[in-house]
């Protein structure tokens, strides 16, 4: 074996290993410039250890809400900011991000979306859950980039079956899916029509349609886990509260379909904190009134956001937040 | 008496004596020479008779390295052992060659909590630098093309802006 040389031009020459130890104790603003330094800490820092998972969830755009679609304006500056962050993160990263997690209130556009999904080829995991401001040809054309999607977290919207024919079309191993807001009848169709093989299901803190739930448990074979824990269950026609009437407790006969699943997780009780809180919200989870995590939790462990990591920290966002 | 001596015993075989590479012997109790995962690993299994060559470290190194694990394998208490590391640091850093050596034996021996204080503190001394500021203070050549420069210049930009 070599001795370690004492030689101060050993820097530029040190393993790869042991260069990417130090360097994920930096935040994406603080690598910048040492990935400017010699083309070895260059490839360091855009090692798949450091950016396997970019958590931008810090990160919210300034926007006021609009009566007409798509019922939100975002100011040009939370754009252009985003953009920013967007550049250098796919710059460092070089291709390595598997997980990309967004900010419920971080609005972005279609040119954002095209900019990430030609840049993380090899995503496995998004997690977005405000797309008010993205097109059906923007989110259509990044899921065809990203043939290795694996799982999903989206918000409620109102003609799902588009996004899930893409996902089938594209993802061969997409097998996670959380939807968040509200899960009617529409999403139910759309699920089982073009991703059969879905494993993972979580619905958590939604309005729930009991038909919808009812059509899942029936249809979906390969389901392995579903999670509705904290739901308002609604039973009727309408997929609107009003027209519908809360349902207060799952009957016997539906527990039983549930039976068949590797892990079935549900929550309706008056001393649970998240359940008093959908009550209160009457169904729609206002998730800014509450603690910045508690958006990120998920009954499911795959699905759950752990912390922010250390790419995108508060101190990044104080620096992005200047202009 | 007798089972006092029997305690001086099983306390000397406790010792366990380590050869760096320009064959400086240190002997250490095994608990120290634990906090290496790579020397625990000889240990159990060629046991702790005869002296364990670390051929990769010099002395000087193996014994700073060797007052760190003995340190911390005494369990005090941990504002203690932060004030502890961290005048540690205050000393490694100040020679670079030292720092280097220190990190990459730190690596090679596998001493994690060794491992992750240095990776803080060399983090620590990279942070608010201009690549140039970086490449003189740790004396290494840039070895990027001019495209390369000038495409990372025009992307990283903003991030280099005085805070």
């Amino acid at each position: 074996m070599a001795e370690v040389k004492s030689t101060s031009k050993r820097w530029e020459e040190m393993e790869t290993d042991v260069l990417v130890k130090i360097f994920k104790e930096l935040n994406m603003i603080e690598l910048s410039p040492v990935s400017q330094v010699c083309h070895s800490w260059r490839l360091a820092c855009s090692d798949i250890w450091l950016w396997h998972t970019f958590d931008l969830g810090l990160l919210k755009s300034n926007f006021i809400q609009t009566r007409a679609s798509p019922y939100i304006w975002v100011d040009d500056r939370s754009d252009r900011r985003l953009t920013r962050v967007l550049k250098t993160a796919m710059a460092l990263s070089r291709g390595n991000i598997t997980c990309l997690i967004f900010h419920f209130d971080l609005y972005m556009k279609d040119d954002h979306l095209s900019y990430i999904s030609e840049r993380c080829p090899h995503l496995k995991r998004l997690v977005l859950p405000a797309w008010n401001r993205i097109t059906k040809n923007g989110i259509c054309q990044a899921i065809q980039r990203w043939q290795e999607l694996e799982s999903l977290t989206m918000p409620w919207i109102a003609h799902p079956p588009y996004i899930m024919e893409e996902i089938s079309r594209n993802c061969k191993n997409f097998t996670q899916l959380k939807v968040m807001g509200s899960f009617d009848m529409n999403f139910a169709l759309a699920i089982a029509a073009n991703i059969p093989k879905l494993k993972v299901l979580s619905v958590r803190c939604s309005m729930l349609m009991k038909e919808a739930l009812l059509y899942i448990l029936d249809v979906m074979e390969d389901l392995e886990v579903l999670n509705i824990s904290h739901c308002f269950l609604l039973e009727g026609r309408s997929t609107t509260f009003p027209g519908s009437r809360m349902v207060k407790e799952l009957e016997e006969s539906i527990l039983c379909k549930t039976s068949r699943l590797r892990e079935f997780l549900y929550c309706q009780s008056s001393s649970c904190i998240t359940c008093q809180r959908m009550i209160l919200d009457e169904g729609l989870m206002r998730w800014w009134k509450y603690e910045d995590w508690f958006w990120r939790l998920d009954e499911v462990n795959c699905l759950a956001l752990e912390g922010y990591g250390k790419l995108f920290d508060q101190s990044s966002v104080n620096i992005a937040l200047r202009d | 008496m007798a089972t006092i001596i029997t305690k001086e015993q099983q306390e000397k075989e406790k010792m366990v004596t380590l050869v760096s590479s320009d064959s400086e012997k240190f002997v250490v109790e095994q608990k120290v020479a634990e906090k290496s995962h790579v020397i625990k690993m000889v240990m159990n299994c060629c046991g702790i008779e005869s002296p364990i060559p670390v051929r990769r470290v010099k002395g000087d190194i193996l014994k700073s390295i060797l007052e760190y694990c003995e340190k911390h394998s005494k369990g005090e208490a941990q504002e203690v052992m932060e004030k502890w590391d961290k005048e540690y640091m205050d000393k490694a850093e100040k020679d670079l060659v030292f720092f280097h050596d220190l990190m990459l034996a730190s690596h090679f021996l596998h001493i994690q909590e060794l491992v992750d204080l240095i990776a803080v503190t060399f983090a620590g001394m990279l942070k608010m630098k201009s690549p140039e500021e970086i490449r003189q203070k740790f004396n290494i050549n840039n070895d990027l093309t001019k495209e390369q420069e000038e495409h990372i210049m025009t992307t990283f930009g903003w991030a280099f802006q005085p805070i």
